[in-house]
């Protein structure tokens, strides 16, 4: 298969100029080509994207898809068998995941994956691992709790014993502790109710809006993408459409094989 | 009364050091999930080398100190002979290159300080003390107390510190701890190294009591073992636990049933403990396992 | 009736006769002797085997210095049992059918000579066994001798010198090893032959760290006048030590698995005026002039010290025993497996280290029991007490 992936056109100028404007941006994070195995299986083929400063990025796709992998490639969980990833202008292809997250790459994993048996408190400072001793973390403790009140009132407790919707604020609260420069989202919205759910991207809106750049991974395509400056559809391992948010949304194919319209 | 204080106080010395056995495996567990069978000869390491150093005329504090950073030294070749090079394989495939590690280290030892039992001097004189009938002798002071110090410092370790709740990180989640920024190979180093220091430890206070010798680990890995399985692996509360009871269990079964069939109590405990409760006294149960 | 089958004997017979005209051919050519030796030279037991095999090197080396035994060299295969029976008979099949040895000399603990002499017996092969307990010659056996003394004369030594100092009521202290075991089925016997009483039994593990327990069981029983502890290697200077921290307050008596100096070195303070029973070995300096094992003693000591640069042990004695017997027998008969065998059971009046042997068809241990000594430790060293 072609590795160029089908573009949609722009078809409003307002659209247009955001798209070109997103084009326009530097990139925090480009990959070149990227393909990673997991022993002899294949689960990513050849992708590549970028993800400008400031801007919120989507990548849609079904389960399997390799939306996952892709995200544990970019934080070096996983190694590519070939591509590059860059970050702010550097090759980190070769990187270990201690100092992505140095250089301020944080992701959030899917499933919620707090420290059970640590307090609240504990796992948000753990986020904070890597800055310094001496900075102080009360101010940005406090504007985690701002932002998740129901975090303050449990902070003693163990993370294990919050509800699901919790935990995915814990965990977002949690990577927001490492002041990152690019905020890696694996599948927020999974197996949270409706509100729940409202709530959270809601919260991811507020974050771009700081200026946060943010790589969005979601199986639910039209939240992701209504929130998405701009998005890319990822299938089997490769991506197979790309293009801005709001026009993706209104693309037939999409439609059809993501939104169920 | 009196027998039954004596049994107690027996009972609490050799469970102490069971105890710092058993920390050890759990240290390791915790942070990699594997057995480290070559715990039982960190202790053998620790008392065998305290024996040696001492021998060749450092004073006692210093090569008490130089032994436990032996073994603590063991515990990281271990883990970066052994261990780290193996990085994709199985977790039973990691417990068979620790059971060659405790061959191994029974082996240099043999060949290094030969076969025979050494004896090292008590820290602190042999005049036993008596009080209600019962007689402690003053090295079991030094086993319990350093038990307790160390027991306590790792408590503070692991909920005060931020590499200590690294490293409980690590053992919860190690994708999630690698997200944080947590150098978790680090962690595992640290994990090695600190359980084979405990092991020395233990060998360096029992060494007076019951000599030091090149097999001296199998007993303390069993025992340690049992313990720290009878608390719930990995948790250290139920290590610590787990151990004292075993020690006294142990000697109240010589004292008022047979020694006979003292060495059966920690299989029976194991069994009983395996079929009532699978996870042991202390341990996490699965939901907390994200 | 059994019949006589020709063709199943036949090829036997032939085997046989070229099987001995080679012998003779080989005692001529100056072909080697072979001694097969199982030692437990690591393992829990290595304290009676780490000093057996220096024995056996020094043995070899020296005969293989001064041309052989009847000019023929001497050729010595060690396998380690490491003190497991199952290990031993491994060995002991393996020296016998692959390394086709003359003799065994081995079995460091009564258990592994146990698992040896099956084998031997099958395969017909002379077996100098170095373990102590009784069994190993009773029933006698017709290619199994033994060297050291035997458990049930240390019980019956021990509990008649307890006697004759008016400790008539017993607690015995066994190790749960085949040793200490069989120890305790002698101790059993002998006290009931000579009417003394086993008030009260406790078992210790080699490996224990700490009998306090039991020693306190037998201190809150009353009217003990003795305490024996049957066991060997570190095992009976944990009980002494322990014995002492809780002010026990009994004559304490040790088998001969505690008659070495490691002894006293692990037990220290702990070990004043216990009573061990031993062959001569510890206090071969203190024995009279005109003993005639003071120099077979003396001369053993003095090579193995000169040969390891440590100090003999008991253990090491027997199997510098097994050694003058072999070396007495090949001489009077070669090595020719039935005349070899006869020739040992024919020994008599050999003085070693463990006493004077007296083989015979009845006894193929061969040392009487007055050779067995009782020693007490006084400040730190063995003294010769009867």
């Amino acid at each position: 298969m072609s590795a160029s992936a089908v573009v949609i056109g722009t078809e409003t100028s307002r659209d247009s100029e955001r798209a070109n404007e997103v084009v326009a941006a530097d990139p925090v994070l480009e990959i070149a080509g990227i393909s990673t195995f997991y022993g002899p299986v294949q689960a990513l083929d050849n992708i590549s994207l970028r993800v400008p400063e400031g801007h919120l990025v989507a990548l849609v796709g079904a389960n399997g898809a390799g939306k996952s992998t892709l995200l544990r490639t970019i934080s070096g969980l996983e190694s590519p068998r070939s591509g590059s990833i860059r970050y702010c202008g550097e090759d980190i292809t070769q990187r270990p995941p201690v100092r992505r997250v140095q250089a301020g790459i944080a992701q959030v994993p899917e499933g919620r994956q707090v420290f059970g048996p640590l307090s609240v408190e504990d796992n948000l400072m753990l986020g904070a691992y890597t800055r310094s001793r001496r900075e102080p973390l009360g101010a940005d403790l406090e504007s985690v709790y701002t932002m998740f009140p129901i975090l303050k009132e449990k902070r003693k407790l163990p993370a294990g014993t919050l509800s699901g919707g919790q935990q995915q604020m814990l965990v977002i609260g949690r990577a927001l502790m490492a002041k990152p420069r690019l905020l890696l989202l694996d599948e927020p919205s999974m197996g949270l109710a409706p509100l729940l759910v409202e709530e959270i991207f809601a919260t991811i809106n507020q974050l771009r809006e700081d200026g946060i750049t943010v790589f969005l991974v979601e199986q639910n395509a039209s939240l992701a993408l209504g929130a998405a400056d701009y998005g890319y559809v990822l299938e089997t391992g490769h991506v197979v459409m790309e293009g801005h948010g709001q026009a993706l949304l209104n693309d037939e194919n999409v439609q059809s094989a993501y939104l169920g319209i | 009364m009196g027998e039954f204080l004596q049994y107690l106080v027996t009972g609490i010395t050799i469970g102490s050091t069971f105890a710092l056995v058993a920390l050890g495996f759990c240290l390791v567990y915790n942070a990699s999930g594997i057995i480290n069978f070559a715990q039982g000869d960190f202790v053998m390491v620790g008392g065998m080398s305290a024996v040696f150093i001492m021998a060749s005329g450092v004073p006692m504090g210093l090569a008490l100190f130089l032994a436990v950073v032996v073994g603590g030294l063991a515990g990281v070749l271990l883990y970066k002979g052994g261990i780290q090079p193996a990085t994709n394989a199985e977790p039973i495939q990691l417990i068979i290159i620790t059971v060659g590690a405790a061959l191994f280290l029974r082996g240099v030892a043999q060949v290094v300080w030969g076969t025979g039992y050494f004896s090292l001097p008590t820290f602190t004189g042999d005049e036993p003390i008596r009080f209600l009938g019962v007689v402690m002798v003053p090295q079991s002071f030094w086993v319990i107390g350093v038990t307790v110090a160390i027991v306590a410092a790792l408590g503070l370790f692991f909920t005060r510190t931020r590499l200590g709740k690294a490293v409980l990180a690590t053992s919860y989640n190690r994708d999630a701890a690698t997200l944080m920024g947590i150098d978790t190979s680090m962690v595992l180093l640290l994990s090695f190294g600190l359980a084979g220091a405990l092991g020395a430890v233990a060998g360096v206070i029992v060494a007076p009591i019951t000599f030091a010798h090149y097999e001296m680990g199998i007993m303390f890995g069993l025992k340690g073992f049992v313990a720290a399985v009878l608390g719930g692996l990995g948790s250290f509360v139920g290590a610590v636990a787990g151990a004292l009871i075993l020690g006294i269990t142990e000697a109240m079964m010589a004292g008022y049933i047979s020694s006979d069939y003292k060495d059966a109590v920690a299989f029976v405990l194991i069994l009983l403990i395996l079929f009532f409760m699978p996870s042991g006294l202390f341990g996490r149960r699965g939901v907390e396992r994200v | 009736m059994k019949k006589y089958n020709g063709l199943k004997v036949f090829p036997f017979i032939v085997s046989l006769l070229a099987a001995s005209t080679s012998i003779q051919a080989a005692e001529e050519s100056g072909e080697p002797i072979r001694i097969g030796a199982v030692l437990a030279v690591t393992g829990p037991a290595s304290f009676l085997g780490d000093p057996a095999l220096k024995t056996l090197q020094m043995a070899v080396e020296r005969w293989n210095e001064e041309g052989g035994i009847e000019g023929r060299p001497v050729e010595l295969t060690h396998y380690d049992s490491g003190g497991s029976a199952s290990d031993a008979r491994t060995y002991a099949n393996r020296l016998l059918s692959r390394d086709q040895v003359d003799v065994i000399i081995g079995g460091s603990t009564t258990g592994t000579s146990m698992a040896i002499l099956p084998q031997v017996e099958r395969f017909q092969v002379p077996f100098i066994a170095l373990g102590s307990g009784v069994g190993i010659i009773e029933p006698v056996r017709k290619w199994t001798f033994k060297v050291p003394h035997t458990d049930r004369m240390v019980a019956e030594r021990v509990l008649r010198h307890m006697q004759a100092n008016g400790a008539e009521r017993i607690a015995l202290m066994s190790a749960t090893s085949g040793f200490g075991q069989s120890g305790r089925d002698e101790m059993r016997l002998k006290a009931e032959e000579l009417g003394m009483d086993i008030v009260i039994e406790e078992t210790f593990a080699d490996d224990d760290s700490d009998v306090t327990a039991q020693l306190t069981r037998i201190r809150s029983q009353d009217d003990v006048d003795a305490l024996m502890i049957f066991g060997a290697g570190r095992g009976p200077a944990i009980v002494a030590r322990n014995a002492d921290q809780i002010g026990l307050n009994l004559p304490i008596y040790q088998s001969h698995g505690a008659a070495s100096e490691e002894f006293i070195r692990l037990a220290g303070d702990a070990a004043e005026e216990v009573y061990v029973a031993s062959a001569a070995i510890l206090v071969a300096d203190q024995l009279a002039d005109d003993d005639p094992q003071k120099d077979v003693l003396t001369e053993f000591e003095r090579l193995y010290r000169e040969r390891w640069d440590e100090s003999a042990s008991a253990f090491g004695g027997n199997a510098w025993d097994a050694t003058m017997l072999l070396e007495e027998a090949v001489q009077e008969a070669g090595t020719q497996s039935d005349s070899l065998r006869d020739a040992i059971e024919r020994i008599s009046g050999l003085v070693a280290t463990n006493g004077t042997f007296n083989m015979s068809p009845e006894d193929h241990n061969g040392i009487s029991f007055d050779s067995l000594k009782i020693l007490q430790v006084r400040e730190q060293s063995f003294q010769l007490v009867e």
